[in-house]
């Protein structure tokens, strides 16, 4: 249950409660007065009867016909029943008993209905043996009780109600900044980091408030800094493999070259009967399986193809070498054009991806084939590469991250991309690498320019 | 030629010392050439080819200043009959279209240099055209694709494969040829049919037809 609930749950409680003492107070209250009023309605009934009583000893008694007219004026006194009595007639007026009160619940009657012994006074009148009966009825105020009571108690349940809505609004509102938060969490939780929350005007919120966003910052801050330095680092590895590439073309490529030369020219001068000719073919051919391995290793360094022709071209063209190296593996291609153009960064984070995945496949996977998947993203322009395998894949939770692995995360992150990984034991592995529309990173050079443009 | 004797004349440019004394060696071996200069950089092959006025210039396309490529266009901007063969290290088919459009008659490749450098050298200084055998082979496969044929979708390997079922090869043939496994090239192929949406080799040799790429 959320917070906002309990909270307002408790609220409610401790409202029913005090509403329920206020509730039997109030009929405690009303049942007291109802009894109060009858005993003194009776009392000072009896005693102004009593009175006429006293008055008329003396004189002629009253005959029953005169105490009947009394009476009868006296009949619409509330609360009372009065009646004559004497020997041989009772003139008793039906009282209603308690449970019976017209338009009041039973519950109620039986709550407020004074108990005991029946509320009843006789007066004696002379010696005759006649007598008045009055006797309490508290029918009526009982009605009148429960008007009072039924009005008290609805008003009480409305403001219940009200009170109920009131706090639960309050606590909504005291307690939205809290969601706001849950939901940042959230979001920080999916990897967006640059997600704030406003100010609430509660103070010990807006402290807690402060605190997350400066904890968003500095977390923005320093994945920034970590996607900058994996940028720079891989900048820094692709700059030392061009150089590399480089100095093998310049240097030993070039070596070699000339000793496959010097051994043809050596081949083709030597005397044919000695060994010479053999020995010098064989020098040829050592030369040209090492002038190949440096070209793969260069090719491997920097494919130059891709600057030329782009990545597509890049890609099809290495895949189509890994192919011819690896006789139970096949790699498929795919791509849907038209592609976005991708900065020359971007473009080799792709073809490493690629190649690092590729190379993953050949030690872990013992696949049959794999599939490499390139299409634009419709909605933004982005790209979406997948690389699947039909291997024996492996459970991402209990394996250590192998180089490979975070090498593709590295690149990936650098080029502001989300990378998912699907890979479950038997069932294969699928990366799934989207990169967003890339714009061009300035670098140092071109911010030099500008700033140089800038000063002229 | 214009040269007093009977031997070709040959101008060697390119900026590894190494790489010119091998070159040097080999061709000082071969009866009828004769290596007249050598130039370490584009500037000064530019300068070497007009003073020497060489029948073959050899010209690496990797050197130092303004470099192989825009020496060539020079020299081709001063002689129109200027006879150039390129050499380098690159086998990308885009280095060979820009050496051509620059202005050279010919293109290999320093892996196979040494054993085709003579014949390249002779055919061009005899006015006619070389190039690498594989090189001009993938060169020819990329030229002839057009842009926005189905075709234009396949990979250089998987249009090799293409252009060999079509024309009727088997699949071990094939593997043989391009030195693979034949399973390689049976994944190919079924690559080749998914991407082209044919189910058949027949109707692979009828798009191919279609397309020109296989003479009837």
């Amino acid at each position: 249950m959320s917070l906002l609930l309990r909270l307002s749950a408790l609220v409610v409680c401790i409202l029913l409660l005090s509403m329920a003492v206020g509730a039997v107070n109030l009929v405690a209250n009303v049942r007291r007065a109802v009894s109060d009023e009858m005993s003194s309605s009776l009392e000072l009934t009896t005693m102004l009867l009593q009175l006429q009583v006293d008055a008329d000893h003396g004189r002629e008694p009253a005959s029953i016909a005169v105490w009947r007219d009394r009476l009868q004026a006296l009949r619409y006194s509330r609360h009372l029943r009065l009646s004559l009595a004497g020997p041989g007639h009772e003139e008793a007026a039906p009282v209603p008993g308690p449970g019976a009160v017209p338009g009041v619940p039973g519950w109620f009657v039986r709550i407020i209905a004074p108990r005991g012994p029946e509320l009843l006074r006789r007066i004696p009148l002379g010696d005759g043996g006649q007598q008045v009966i009055v006797r309490a009825d508290p029918a009526d105020e009982i009605a009148e009780a429960w008007g009072e009571t039924r009005l008290a108690l609805m008003t009480l349940a409305g403001f219940g109600m009200l009170a109920t809505a009131l706090v639960y609004a309050v606590l909504r509102r005291a307690m939205a900044p809290l969601a706001a938060l849950s939901n940042a969490l959230q979001q920080f939780e999916a990897g967006n980091y640059d997600v704030r929350l406003s100010r609430s005007g509660v103070p010990d919120i807006d402290r807690a408030t402060e605190s997350f966003n400066h904890m968003a910052g500095v977390l923005s801050q320093s994945r920034d800094e970590m996607t900058h330095l994996a940028q720079r680092s891989l900048a820094i590895q692709e700059e030392e493999r061009r150089h590399l590439a480089h100095e093998l073309h310049d240097g030993l490529g070039q070596s070699i070259s000339a000793i496959k030369a010097l051994a043809v020219s050596i081949g083709r001068k030597a005397d044919p009967r000695t060994s010479i000719p053999p020995s010098a073919a064989m020098i040829a051919d050592v030369s040209s399986s090492m002038y190949d391995q440096v070209r793969s290793m260069m090719a491997r360094l920097r494919p130059s193809i891709l600057d030329e022709l782009g990545l597509v071209s890049a890609l099809s063209s290495m895949i189509d070498d890994w192919n011819s190296h690896h006789e139970d593996l096949f790699c498929s291609f795919e791509h849907v054009r038209p592609l976005p153009d991708l900065p020359p960064e971007a473009a080799i984070n792709v073809f490493r991806i690629v190649q690092e995945a590729l190379t993953n496949v050949v030690r872990h996977a013992s696949a049959s084939s794999v599939s490499v998947r390139l299409r634009a993203r419709d909605d933004d322009g982005g790209l979406r590469l997948e690389i699947e395998d039909d291997g024996t894949g492996f459970d991402p939770a209990t394996i250590r991250r192998g180089l490979g692995l975070v090498g593709i995360e590295e690149r990936v992150r650098a080029m502001g991309g989300s990378f998912s990984l699907a890979a479950r034991p038997g069932t294969g592995t699928k990366f799934d690498i989207v990169i967003p529309r890339c714009q061009a990173l300035p670098d140092e050079r071109t911010v030099l320019e500008t700033q140089d443009t800038a000063g002229r | 030629m214009n040269a007093p004797s009977s031997k070709l004349k040959i101008l060697l440019v390119d900026d590894h010392a190494v790489v010119r004394a091998g070159y040097r060696t080999l061709l000082d071996d071969v009866p009828g050439l004769e290596i007249v200069g050598e130039a370490d950089n584009g500037d000064l092959a530019v300068k070497m080819f007009i003073d020497t006025a060489p029948d073959v210039a050899i010209m690496d396309l990797s050197l130092p200043g303004i470099g192989g490529l825009e020496a060539i266009r020079r020299i081709v901007q001063r002689k129109h009959d200027a006879r150039i063969l390129a050499f380098s290290m690159h086998e990308d088919t885009v280095f060979v279209e820009q050496a051509l459009q620059a202005g050279a008659r010919g293109y290999i490749t320093k892996s196979s240099a040494p054993n085709v450098l003579v014949e390249a050298v002779r055919q061009i200084a005899a006015g006619g055209m070389y190039l690498d055998p594989d090189v001009a082979q993938r060169l020819a496969f990329q030229k002839t694709r057009g842009a926005s044929s189905p075709i234009a979708g396949l990979s250089t390997r998987e249009f090799e494969i293409f252009c060999l079922l079509a024309e009727g090869e088997t699949v071990s043939d094939i593997a043989r040829r391009l030195s693979l496994s034949g399973k390689t090239v049976a994944n190919y192929a079924t690559q080749i049919k998914s991407k082209l949406d044919v189910s058949s080799v027949a109707e692979i040799a009828r798009l191919a037809i279609r397309h020109g790429f296989v003479k009837v």
